[in-house]
């Protein structure tokens, strides 16, 4: 495995835009084509968003860590952070024919990736999400998505 | 950040541009909420948008319930590639009336 980089940054929501410009760059620099990256940037935006709003609900707190591997022509990004544990059977999509504003976060990561895997950290209390794409077919089962 | 509004037969048109995200759909939601409130129909041009995440699409569907609620009219106008797809991804193209260009809209 080859790890790209590891990412360290605050619970809040102005930092997403800067996060989001850095993993363009990052992945950029790999020649990943663009159609993945910006996939690979909507999950990943879902993903802190996620922390930001429910894992630490809105306190600015917090440190989120993200880790980009490469691993035979797989991307696998790690989001951790120092949250309190949240409850793993809670982190479900909800059913889309619910017109409503909210609650797609979840249901766009997968969409977008290929696994994805809400677990509790091992190493210190706050939680840990582990998504998986491919990279020289990633978009077959997105369909023509982003 | 304040979008421009302009006027469009009996509609008003809010220009949204740039990256809609945790950050700045706040704002997004005061302006649509509004301008619906004034009793206006609204069309929301996403031309200009370059990044659009489902806090951004929460304010569409918020805007677009809350104009149903007065029997106004919400619709999209010009969605950008990038904004379509996320729209697609949240199965929320069908739920929207999306006009290619100001020109499709009439009385």
């Amino acid at each position: 495995m080859k790890k790209l980089a590891r990412i360290h940054f605050l619970s809040l929501a102005d930092r997403l835009q800067p996060l989001r410009d850095y993993i363009r760059q990052l992945l950029s620099a790999e020649n990943i084509d663009q159609k993945k990256i910006a996939q690979i940037v909507l999950a990943v935006n879902e993903a802190c968003m996620n922390c930001i709003q429910h894992a630490f609900r809105g306190q600015g707190t917090g440190e989120i860590i993200i880790e980009f591997w490469l691993e035979n022509k797989q991307l696998l990004i790690r989001i951790l952070d120092d949250a309190p544990q949240v409850t793993l059977q809670n982190i479900r999509s909800r059913p889309l024919q619910e017109v409503r504003p909210g609650g797609l976060g979840v249901h766009l990561i997968h969409q977008l990736m290929d696994s994805v895997e809400y677990a509790h950290r091992q190493d210190q209390p706050g939680n840990s999400l582990e998504i998986r794409t491919a990279l020289n077919n990633g978009s077959e089962n997105t369909q023509d998505v982003l | 950040m304040k979008y421009p509004l302009a006027e469009h037969l009996n509609y008003t048109v809010i220009r949204l541009s740039g990256e809609i995200d945790l950050s700045e759909s706040p704002n997004v939601r005061k302006q649509l909420l509004d301008t619906i409130r004034k009793n206006q129909h609204l069309l929301v041009d996403l031309s200009a948008v370059d990044y659009i995440d489902s806090s951004g699409v929460a304010c569409l569907v918020e805007g677009l319930q809350t104009a149903r609620a007065l029997h106004q009219t919400f619709a999209l106008v010009g969605v950008s590639h990038a904004a379509l797809q996320v729209l697609k991804l949240a199965r929320l193209d069908s739920v929207f009336d999306i006009y290619a260009s100001l020109e499709e809209v009439t009385e």
